[in-house]
């Protein structure tokens, strides 16, 4: 292989290092008030401040309950009370702080202050209902379904 | 009843009418944004006003204005986790050696962490100007950042490998364009979240 090959092959495994893994953290939850519960796959677990989240998990509230979650681009979201909401998609190139973040609300509400990745390009960032998709150009915003 | 039931049907058939999104006026100081319904079919509507709604459904999006902020707004929008807090340590051109972290940004640092529910996170990232290559400048700025982070756990702060992060020079290169010397870039940015 030569230089240029072998430096083109290092820079293509940086690009995919920086990019996060299906299982890589995302977020942490922040604040959690009453019942919140994170469903990954099989499994549920109560979410307490400091929880891991990773792309995927359904954050579920009960009829009080209600969490706050950070994710790595600096997005901040609030989870009201009677909600389920999946995280389906967080790209995020912590390097560029560019990439996709896609999330669904099955029930409840959502609040959201949106960040490095509605930023990083047109609707990059997205909430699906179960009738619409949103696309996020910023900023402050809440969705209601049900 | 009968009509009830028939009209509770139709609210199922059609997504319920109480779906909505709302966007709200941001931080003072910063512009409101948009959000846009997206629809191949009927085309986007675009919500680019703080305090108006559009109604969501498989009909299409109907839009209308507040006339002030739902109240419940206020109690979920004071769920949201506190901002993140950041702190940026300046590098001279070209260098990647700081002499010593201030000890007043390690106070600062635990005293953002102190305010925070447990399970903080803290990112730690280094930043170039945009004169030189990108390379060269993504070893540079992760130079600087792990020359921090070294700082910072000496000084009994705990960051996770994964987050230190060279940015090298693409923030600059977006504001500034590319080959302009720039000590705002030539930085390392501690984000407690």
């Amino acid at each position: 292989m030569s230089m240029k090959k072998l430096a083109a092959a290092l820079a293509a495994l940086a690009t995919l290092l920086t990019m996060s893994p299906a299982w890589a953290e995302i977020g942490r939850v922040r604040n959690v008030v009453g019942d919140v519960q994170v469903v990954r796959g099989e499994r549920t677990v109560a979410a307490t401040s400091g929880f891991r989240l990773e792309q995927g998990d359904v954050v579920v509230t009960g009829r009080s309950g209600r969490a706050g979650i950070l994710f790595l681009d600096n997005t901040r979201a609030a989870v009201g009370p009677g909600s389920r909401v999946s995280l389906d998609e967080f790209r995020y190139d912590r390097a560029r702080q560019s990439g996709s973040f896609v999330t669904s609300v099955y029930r409840g509400s959502i609040g959201v202050v949106s960040g490095n990745i509605a930023r990083s390009g047109r609707d990059n960032m997205r909430v699906r209902t179960p009738t619409s998709v949103l696309g996020v150009r910023g900023t402050r915003f809440v969705v209601e379904v049900g | 009843m009968m009509r009830a039931a028939i009209a509770a049907t139709a609210i199922l058939l059609t997504g319920c009418a109480t779906d909505r999104v709302v966007l709200l006026d941001n931080e003072p100081g910063h512009p409101v944004g948009a959000i846009a319904v997206l629809d191949d079919e009927r085309g986007e509507t675009v919500l680019d006003t703080a305090n108006t709604q559009a109604r969501l459904g498989a009909s299409g999006a109907r839009v209308s204005a507040l006339a002030r902020p739902d109240p419940s707004f206020d109690a979920l929008m004071a769920t949201l986790p506190a901002d993140v807090s950041r702190f940026d340590i300046p590098f001279p051109v070209g260098d990647a050696d700081i002499l010593s972290v201030q000890q007043s940004i390690i106070d600062q640092i635990n005293s953002a962490v102190g305010e925070r529910p447990p399970g903080v996170q803290i990112e730690v990232a280094g930043f170039t100007d945009s004169t030189g290559d990108e390379g060269s400048n993504n070893a540079l700025s992760m130079e600087r950042a792990r020359a921090v982070a070294e700082a910072l756990r000496a000084g009994g702060i705990s960051i996770e490998d994964g987050d230190i992060i060279g940015r090298g020079e693409y923030d600059a290169q977006a504001a500034l364009g590319d080959g302009v010397s720039d000590e705002n870039y030539r930085r390392v940015t501690v984000i407690v979240r």
